[in-house]
């Protein structure tokens, strides 16, 4: 049976072990303002040696295993799959190298930002333009609605700030 | 996006300057409806504009702007706490 989904967990867990990532996905979108449901962490992990022995070190102390129920080979399956889907004792984590209409970690970093989100956690989490455009390169049926939302929070937050111009 | 252009790559298509299509990229700043269209023709595309009837969302848009009017903690912890639901 699939564990309870404790994001908290999830992200001090990673952030223990000092591990390089940004959060994407439903969650990354929830703390943008978006009021959907979602049951996973989804994260890129900068791909460097160094980073990923620590994330490895941080699925251990999860309890992190693959579907079929084996330990995952952090190195060898990000290598081998797009999205990596671990079950934890916190629940469901994914690991996406290189999320669909982006070139990964160095691509999202730029627009990332640092939020606070309690618990002393401050995980960076991809831009609300970098959500959108990720959903809209997976160009999935049950993926309209958050896109939706993820452009009207864009025109909201652009309706606020009201400092930007349009120009040639 | 689609194209699978790098930034310089999209700069020497268009003859836009690089660093414009970066602040575009990064939203510092929105290009107009008739430089857009020429970026995306300069990537083998075209834009279809059509009118359609507006569709407003009222009350999805007053749920949004209570959202955006809450710091990220809170938005973690209203989720938390619908999740638990």
């Amino acid at each position: 049976m699939a564990e309870a989904f404790d994001p908290i967990a999830l992200l001090q867990a990673l952030d223990r072990q000092r591990v390089a990532y940004i959060v994407i996905g439903g969650l990354g979108r929830v703390i943008h303002g978006s009021d959907e449901l979602t049951d996973g962490l989804d994260i890129v992990p900068w791909p460097r040696e160094e980073n990923l022995r620590r994330l490895a070190l941080a699925l251990d102390d999860l309890n992190a295993r693959r579907p079929d129920g084996n330990r995952p080979e952090l190195e060898r399956d990000i290598a081998r799959e797009p999205v990596l889907e671990l079950e934890t004792d916190a629940g469901e984590l994914k690991i996406v190298p290189e999320p669909a209409g982006t070139r990964g970690y160095d691509d999202l970093r730029r627009r990332a930002n640092r939020e606070p989100l309690g618990h002393g956690l401050r995980p960076s989490v991809a831009s609300l333009g970098d959500h959108a455009r990720m959903l809209a390169a997976l160009d999935r049926e049950q993926d309209r609605e958050p896109l939706y939302t993820l452009h009207r929070l864009i025109e909201l937050e652009r309706e606020l700030s009201r400092g930007r111009v349009i120009e040639r | 996006m689609r194209a699978g252009l790098s930034q310089g790559e999209l700069s020497e298509v268009s003859g836009k300057d690089r660093a414009q299509i970066a602040r575009w990229e990064r939203d510092v700043v929105q290009p107009s409806f008739e430089t857009l269209r020429e970026l995306i023709r300069a990537c083998g595309y075209d834009l279809e504009t059509t009118l359609v009837p507006f569709q407003a969302h009222p009350q999805h848009d007053a749920r949004l702007r209570k959202a955006l009017a809450r710091t990220p903690q809170e938005r973690l912890q209203a989720f938390l706490k619908a999740h638990s639901r």
